[in-house]
């Protein structure tokens, strides 16, 4: 019964999907600007017969009906097109930049949750001591600060000052390692290059650091405060009568039933991190999907923006599919 | 009916009173809308501030980059600050586009005749002498119809590590690493201002920064010392017969990172490619018109290559040194789309791994033939390697430098420059810009389409305040929109002085309150 309604669940996303596709497609053709202008830039000599030869390339000299049928049916097939501005296939470059993506947002959301959750658990443990004070303006202040000020913060601080990490990249070009997976640190261990590892272990925390720390901020504040509900339960304080001890109640009972509207959380920052994170990805250097797809935004690179648009879309659905499957685990009452 | 009357006349009262309402009697305020891009936002309050001192009301608006030049192009709006990039050395990549009637770039829409005639002579003629005198009465007509506010051109600031020995920034903005050297290591790590370089394919690019990494691993026929001159590279000689056929010598012994010998014939396909339609894998090169009339090349003998043209090009030579020579055998064989992956020259270095938007690693290519015998050192770099790491964050660019982990950065903004000035191990590198930056104005609608106006507001801006403000000395003022590293550049030609009284006498003559 599960399985049918999980496969009606990956049914419906083809719709949206389409919907997607022809919106995205719509949007960036009501954008101001010339693409092949964009190519020539601002300089240097051009002539008319350029401008036309590169129209023809990218299809752009045909109906605007044509364009969308023609991206309709290559997207069916897999293919999303060529860059205007690389001329490579958009698919390949998504390929390229999704596992910096990847890698960096699921770091980020580790480095969140492993702090996050015990300090949420243990503010609301023990309300209104120092420990939660100093806690939640921590949170407040993690929410408030923009991660470009963070992020330039640390490089100088931890990076330029103490030497610690290094300013921004992936991996130090001394270390050769052949992308696999293009995730690095899977990439490393599948070639057991433990110097790799470390090396892609400290490029990562800054960025992933500065990347978590709105998400940290804001589950630990719903981890408190679900924490705070949960402990006034009745289940709870049957627990504690038939004289278990504090610790498993609260950690055993009490966060458990916590932890779902901090998944609810967790699975909808996710789905935005997964998104890339222009500013992040900038200032560190980090050549993820945040970077290339405003890159082509600015670009007007059609293709690079839609095919991105429609990965995101994808990440979307399947974030939400997983948070519901995670509901199901931790509530068993929860159905599809 | 009566309805659609009555606003009519509702609509034209509004109108009226819109025009004249403020004004009362004969005098308009000037008003205007100044648009631009972020960046440049600093500038264009101060510019505004001066025009508001004289009763012009001036509207800073910000935009992005492009969809402020698409409106530009569609002629919908009135002023704005512009730039244009030149790689020639020669009003052709700039002045003629900008200017000439219907041109590519001309965003102000000014039109002269005579200009347009000159502009022509001046890129095709053969004596230099007559170019020359060309350019300069372009100039005196320019400063005379004022189609733009003149601005001013920048300083290229770079930044470098103490231990970057016998390295200069070139005014082509093209970072040569042949030459370096590094007084500790043997690897230079370059902090590149951009996300990602387009290709690694030479004929698919037109921006400058693809070219700085591709010209470490290609070479050219000539090239380029670090100001404007031009030298052989590839060629051993070259002749010109007639003011359209040039004969280019190959130099001999030269091989690519393959193995295979350079020949003719890769010269010859190198070029082929570029001109012909949908030559490089079914797509054609966006490069095509850098070479102007180039008509045909072609083998003339086991080491001689003739370009044809259709007519006079001066600045053909120019042109060449943005042309790397690729090897067919290896093209051929893999396929363009391949080749922009692993590309494959006869340059110092030779690619060794890495990616366009992350790090691309060069190591030394120890058979290379020397390079420009007129650029010593002559030889295999003394560099082992190069690292050029994409880095689009100015503030990252600068704590990498201080950090050691990158030996020369790209444009140093000048906010940063003082950061880099104070630390003994690190220094600002600065070299003239070769791109023009003024206002242009709609000189095809009021009110710029008067003379006189356009002229007032060049006499009502302070640009040597404004530029001493601003850019802190890192920018020089234009008498128009030549460059001074530019052929037929006039020094005398004089810039607008800042003069109140004369703006203020003009802006009266055209109808205009001022204060």
């Amino acid at each position: 019964m599960r399985a049918v309604v999980l496969a009606r669940r990956v049914l419906t996303t083809i719709p949206i999907m389409f919907g997607v596709a022809v919106i995205v497609f719509v949007v960036m053709r009501m954008l101001p600007g010339d693409p092949v202008d964009i190519i020539l830039g601002q300089a240097g000599a051009a002539s008319q017969q350029d401008l036309n030869r590169l129209r023809q390339d990218f299809y752009l000299d045909r109906p605007l009906g044509e364009q969308l049928l023609r991206f309709i049916a290559g997207a069916a097939r897999g293919d999303l097109g060529m860059s205007f501005a690389r001329r490579r296939p958009v698919f390949a470059m998504l390929v390229e930049a999704l596992p910096a993506t990847v890698e960096l947002a699921l770091a980020a959301t580790l480095i969140a949750l492993a702090v996050a959750i015990p300090v949420g658990v243990l503010s609301a443990v023990y309300q209104r001591s120092w420990l939660d004070r100093l806690a939640m303006g921590g949170a407040f202040l993690g929410i408030s600060m923009p991660a470009f000020w963070l992020g330039i913060v640390a490089i100088m601080v931890f990076a330029v000052q103490l030497g610690w990490f290094p300013t921004s990249g992936r991996l130090s070009h001394e270390v050769l390692l052949a992308p696999t997976t293009g995730f690095v640190l899977v990439d490393s261990v599948l070639a057991r290059n433990w110097a790799a590892l470390a090396d892609g272990l400290r490029h990562l925390v800054l960025p992933a650091a500065v990347l978590g720390a709105g998400l940290l901020a804001i589950v630990a504040r719903v981890m408190r405060s679900s924490m705070l509900e949960v402990l006034r339960e009745q289940y709870v304080t049957t627990a504690r009568s038939k004289g278990l001890a504090g610790r498993l109640v609260i950690w055993r009972h009490a966060m458990r039933n916590a932890l779902i509207p901090t998944v609810t959380v967790v699975g909808l920052q996710l789905g935005v991190l997964l998104g890339g994170n222009m500013i992040v990805e900038t200032v560190f250097g980090w050549p993820g999907m945040g970077r290339l797809v405003v890159e082509a935004i600015f670009n007007r690179d059609y293709p690079v923006v839609q095919g991105a648009v429609m990965l995101y879309a994808m990440t979307f659905v399947l974030a939400n599919l997983a948070v519901d499957l995670c509901y199901i685990y931790l509530d068993p009452r929860i159905a599809l | 009916m009566h309805r659609q009357r009555l606003t009519a006349a509702v609509a034209v009262a509004v109108l009226a009173l819109g025009i004249w309402a403020p004004a009362g009697a004969q005098e308009r305020t000037l008003a205007f809308a100044l648009d631009t891009e972020a960046f440049r936002r600093p500038e264009a309050e101060a510019v505004a501030d001066n025009l508001r001192a004289l009763g012009i009301q001036t509207e800073v608006r910000v935009w992005e980059r492009t969809s402020l030049i698409a409106r530009i192009q569609a002629g919908e709006r009135q002023a704005y600050l512009t730039d244009w990039g030149s790689a020639f050395f020669d009003p052709y990549d700039l002045a003629e586009p900008k200017f000439t009637t219907g041109g590519r770039g001309n965003y102000s829409f000014y039109t002269n005749k005579e200009v347009d005639e000159l502009l022509v002579a001046g890129s095709t003629g053969i004596d230099n002498a007559r170019r020359r005198d060309a350019y300069f009465r372009v100039q005196e007509i320019l400063f005379r119809e004022a189609p733009w506010v003149f601005g001013y051109f920048r300083q290229d600031t770079h930044g470098a590590s103490a231990l970057v020995e016998n390295w200069e920034p070139a005014m082509d903005s093209r970072i040569n690493l042949h030459d370096v050297r590094l007084a500790r290591g043997g690897v230079v790590a370059v902090g590149m201002n951009t996300n990602a370089i387009v290709t690694f394919d030479p004929a698919m690019f037109r921006d400058r920064k693809t070219e700085t990494v591709l010209r470490n691993i290609f070479d050219g026929l000539v090239t380029r010392t670090t100001r404007d001159k031009v030298v052989l590279e590839l060629a051993a000689a070259m002749r010109q017969p007639s003011p359209t056929v040039y004969e280019f010598t190959l130099r001999p012994g030269v091989v690519f990172h393959n193995g295979d010998a350079m020949t003719a014939d890769d010269v010859v396909f190198t070029f082929e490619r570029i001109i012909k339609e949908g030559a490089v894998g079914g797509q054609s090169s966006p490069r095509r018109a850098l070479l102007g009339p180039l008509d045909r090349v072609e083998r003339v003998g086991d080491n001689v290559i003739r370009f044809t043209l259709a007519r006079p090009f001066p600045v053909f030579l120019q042109a060449l040194v943005h042309f790397q020579i690729v090897p067919r055998r290896y093209i051929q064989a893999v396929g363009d789309r391949a080749f922009a992956e692993r590309p494959v020259g006869t340059g110092p270095f030779k690619y060794l791994a890495g990616r366009v938007d992350s790090q691309i690693v060069l190591e030394r290519f120890e058979p290379y033939y020397g390079g420009a015998p007129e650029l010593p050192p002559v030889g295999p770099a003394s560099l082992r390697g190069v690292v050029f790491r994409m880095m689009p964050e100015p503030a990252t660019r600068v704590a990498a430098l201080r950090a050691g982990e990158v030996h020369i950065i790209e444009d140093v903004p000048v906010d940063l420059i003082g950061e880099l000035e104070r630390d003994p191990r690190t220094a600002v590198r600065a070299t003239q810009g070769t791109r023009v930056f003024g206002i242009e104005l709609n000189n095809a609608r009021p009110p710029f389409n008067d003379v006189k106006v356009r002229q007032a507001l060049n006499y009502a801006v302070n640009w040597e305040a404004i530029l001493r403000a601003v850019y802190r000395g890192y920018a020089t003022r234009l008498s128009t929109a030549f460059l001074p590293s530019g052929f037929g550049y006039n020094p005398r030609q004089q810039a607008y002085p800042y003069d109140v009284a004369r703006a203020r006498a003009l802006l009266r003559e055209a109808g205009y309150a001022v204060r």
